[in-house]
């Protein structure tokens, strides 16, 4: 190859890897500057972002559940213990959760009579048997406060600093009485550091839920008790704390480490450690965990959790005062919705119904325009310009439909809160578009769509109002025409809905005889579907086969064609070998013992055969053998 | 993880790409992940990023991207035990080849009018974001056109992967992959050349 081609291409290399790091890297003055700005172009547009550390958590944690039903000491891994990235009010719920946690661990076993001395283990699953089950230890009702304080971002880095930033802080007020009414008043002093005051209480009667916060003077209203341990109404997103008790010993080494004296209380202490099966979800919470266990009632009083070995405190509940079976009025689990408070009945009501017959519909009233102007909170526009022959339908939202004398769908006027849509979406899927400055000053796209995707659109913002329109078969020039017309105050006139529409649009034909093969390994049904991947792409043509159409989404063996002059090049790939199988030179990719696809050159198109990840048989493994594959590539004709 | 694992001596880092120090060898990791299913671990964190990056390339979308790296390496893992022989890293590229590859079958050429929402960028103006769509688009359609070579040449490249990565999943030589590449971005010169109105356009304050 020429020297200077050489030459330039290791230019090329040095300059693209100092992009890489910066994207204002000087290019070397040998390196073409078109070649240069373009590379530079690419890595500005097309860098792609790294992946999001909840996603990547996420699957990992997925990857593991796969491979280690157990965790690699044997014990069950660790649920996942996930706290709220942000404080209130997502914090409130497993906060709450926490308060009836320690609630229940209060009741748990409650006994006269001091117990014998019982080992770590024992103190930690009995604990974990008395969150799981209140009902069976014995407590009639509790009334309790508490002081809790956690980090819900590590902030605690620097040992022995004894602080930690993004604390919050609060002060829970609990009453219970059984089997299902509970009052649970949280009051926050401080938010991911910063001063709060705010408040969060939740009154269950037993029958029905009310939750109201103070910070959004909300009242939500579900039917429903919580019993015992039945935490998700209070924790939907948070932890199934019974479970994690029930799992901590097994993901962690208890000790007893002493006594001592908490809320009047004496409390085994129990120091679990850090935990041998952490959770990727919430891994502030895995650093080492000491409880303070009630002695005769197996509550935990007291929960510390370090962020590690000598390091600041990211976690701390503390029960301050405590009472079992005290006189509770009933006054405490009825809730007055404040006054001036939103309101958010989830509570099914059905309709009532007749003796003998079903109440009947109401028929659905078409709204008209009038009323879709008087009720949206921006203006409603329709054109006053149309081309000839278009009936208006009813609005349906923002949505007004004109059909044409053959029923067809015509015109798509799309009305919706200005900045929605497409007018702020990253429209990387939508192709190219066209900047036009519409007569009325405002900044339109225009995106040239074939019909069979409902045809060119054009949108904009206007008067705070996002307008897009659309038909199939509409020119740039025609959308302009109606855009440059649309009103906020005209009237849509009579509207009528079409009698009949007329049949589908016919699917495009392909621009090339499709080949298609005369054997197949089994019963399959095949479908084609002739697309395109981009805007100035060649088209392509693709036939899946399936074994089981009617099952849910699946890998299928595909064929894909598209003409051989679009570019479609060698095969990339290190194990890759070469046959002639049916006089065409076939590039087959391996992995295994399995041909996982076969890319081939026939009458003027470009061929790729992919044998689906669908088997029968263990899982990772391609559907087809390499013989049924090559006998397939060789009836394509 | 259950096995101590050797600091590489060969002297060559990752560090070019990943930034990182110096690691086990991949050989070992994936021995360690065959023994062990519970040691995929390190090789997920090692190519969570390059493989992430290639579905971001490839796909445009950040959603699309997640679930085709999922599912890349969730059938990385089942396929673990019968990959014999061969670099792990073109392996795995090729599977999350594949992966994009059909989701692009299952795509439609584009997005429909009323379900195109996606919060707002809130660093640039609705309208910069327009005009640096519109390049990004310019440019998508112009590797469209390249061979699929000289393609995955340069997704590689945008995705990070390492000179010595890219060189193995493609099956050639570093200095190879250098002059593929010149000659690929020298290819998408001409092509923008001839494309109207093609040329990335620069955002203009109001």
């Amino acid at each position: 190859m020429p020297e200077h081609e050489t030459r330039s291409a290791e230019l090329l290399h040095q300059y693209w890897a100092e992009l890489h790091a910066d994207l204002a890297a000087t290019p070397p003055s040998e390196l073409d500057p078109e070649l240069a700005l373009l590379a530079r172009s690419l890595e500005d547009h097309l860098r792609p972002p790294e992946p999001d550390p909840s996603f990547a958590a996420e699957l990992q944690r997925r990857l593991q559940v796969q491979t280690s039903p157990t965790s690699p000491n044997g014990h069950v891994a660790r649920p996942s213990r996930r706290r709220p990235r942000f404080p209130i009010p997502a914090v409130r719920w497993s906060l709450a959760a926490a308060a009836i946690l320690a609630v229940a661990l209060l009741g748990a076993a409650f006994s006269i009579t001091r117990p014998k001395s019982v080992s770590a283990q024992e103190i930690v699953q009995k604990a974990a048997a008395a969150s799981a089950d209140l009902s069976a230890t014995g407590i009639r009702g509790f009334e309790l406060t508490r002081e809790s304080s956690f980090q819900v971002d590590a902030q605690c880095d620097q040992p022995g600093t004894g602080t930690c930033t993004g604390e919050t802080r609060l002060e829970e007020y609990v009453w219970y009485e059984a089997p299902g009414k509970w009052r649970i008043e949280l009051h926050f002093t401080s938010a991911g550091g910063k001063p709060a005051d705010q408040s969060l209480t939740t009154v269950a009667d037993g029958q029905t839920i009310w939750s109201y916060d103070s910070s959004t003077r909300t009242t939500r209203i579900t039917a429903g008790k919580l019993d015992g341990m039945k935490q998700e109404w209070l924790a939907p997103d948070g932890a199934d704390l019974a479970a994690v008790l029930k799992e901590a010993a097994a993901c962690h080494h208890p000790e007893v480490t002493g006594e001592e004296t908490v809320a009047g209380r004496r409390a085994y202490v129990v120091s679990l450690g850090a935990s041998t099966c952490p959770s990727a979800d919430a891994q502030i919470l895995n650093g080492p965990e000491t409880v303070w266990v009630d002695q005769e009632t197996f509550f935990v009083l007291k929960q510390v959790i370090l962020a590690g070995a000598g390091k600041p405190v990211v976690d701390q509940e503390t029960v301050r005062e405590i009472h079992y079976n005290p006189s509770l009025s009933d006054t405490l689990f009825s809730f007055a919705v404040p006054a001036g408070s939103q309101v958010q009945d989830e509570r099914f009501t059905p309709t009532p119904t007749p003796a003998g017959a079903h109440a009947p519909l109401t028929s659905p009233t078409p709204a008209n325009l009038a009323e879709l102007r008087a009720t949206s909170p921006y203006p409603v526009f329709i054109p006053t310009d149309l081309p000839p022959g278009l009936t208006p339908e009813p609005p349906t939202g923002g949505r007004i439909t004109y059909h044409d004398q053959s029923g067809a769908m015509a015109l798509t006027v799309l009305n919706g809160p200005a900045g929605c849509c497409l007018a702020t979406v990253s429209p990387r899927n939508v192709g190219e578009q066209e900047r036009i400055v519409l007569p009325n000053g405002s900044l339109a796209h225009y995106l040239d769509l074939s019909p069979d995707v409902g045809g060119p659109i054009l949108w904009w913002n206007q008067d705070g109002t996002y307008l897009a329109i659309s038909g199939p078969r509409l020119t740039k020039d025609g959308l302009l025409k109606i855009a440059a017309s649309m009103s906020k105050t005209a009237d849509l006139g009579p509207t009528a809905r079409p009698t009949t529409r007329p049949s589908p649009t016919a699917l495009p034909t392909p621009t090339f005889p499709v080949l298609r093969p005369s054997w197949l390994p089994e019963k399959l049904t095949v479908r084609e579907q002739v697309g395109s991947l981009g805007t100035g792409v060649a088209p392509e043509v693709t036939l899946t086969f399936d074994p089981r159409p009617n099952d849910k989404p699946h890998e299928l063996l595909t064929l894909e064609e598209r003409p051989a002059s679009a570019g479609s090049g060698g095969v990339v790939d290190s194990q890759v070998t070469h046959e002639t199988i049916g006089g065409h030179a076939v590039a087959i990719v391996h992995r295994g013992q399995g041909c996982v696809s076969a890319s081939w050159t026939q009458g003027g198109l470009s061929l790729t055969l992919t044998n689906p990840y669908d088997p029968p048989g263990p899982p990772g493994a391609v559907r087809y053998s390499c013989d049924q594959l090559r006998r397939v590539i060789g009836s394509v004709h | 993880m259950p096995f101590p694992f050797p600091a590489r001596s060969d002297g060559e880092t990752r560090a070019d790409h990943t930034g990182c120090s110096p690691e086990p060898d991949e050989a070992v990791l994936l021995a360690a992940a065959r023994a062990d299913p519970g040691a995929f671990t390190a090789l997920y964190q090692r190519y969570l990023g390059p493989v992430y990056r290639y579905c971001f390339v490839r796909l445009g979308d950040r959603l699309a991207a997640e679930d085709a790296t999922s599912e890349t390496f969730l059938k990385a893992l089942a396929a673990l035990p019968e990959h014999r022989e061969g670099a792990f890293a073109a392996w795995l590229f090729r599977i999350a080849h594949n992966t994009t590859v059909d989701v692009h079958r299952r795509r439609r050429p584009t997005a429909p009018l009323e379900t195109a929402a996606e919060p707002a960028d809130p660093d640039p103006t609705p309208e910069d974001l327009a005009i640096a769509d519109a390049n990004a688009a310019i440019l998508r359609a112009a590797l469209l056109r390249l061979s699929d070579e000289q393609r995955a040449v340069i997704e590689l490249q945008l995705a990070g992967w390492s000179p010595r990565e890219i060189a193995a999943t493609v099956g050639k030589t570093s200095a190879a992959i250098k002059m593929l590449r010149f000659r690929a971005i020298s290819r998408l010169k001409t092509l923008l050349a001839t494309i109207p109105e093609s040329a990335p356009r620069e955002a203009h304050d109001a």
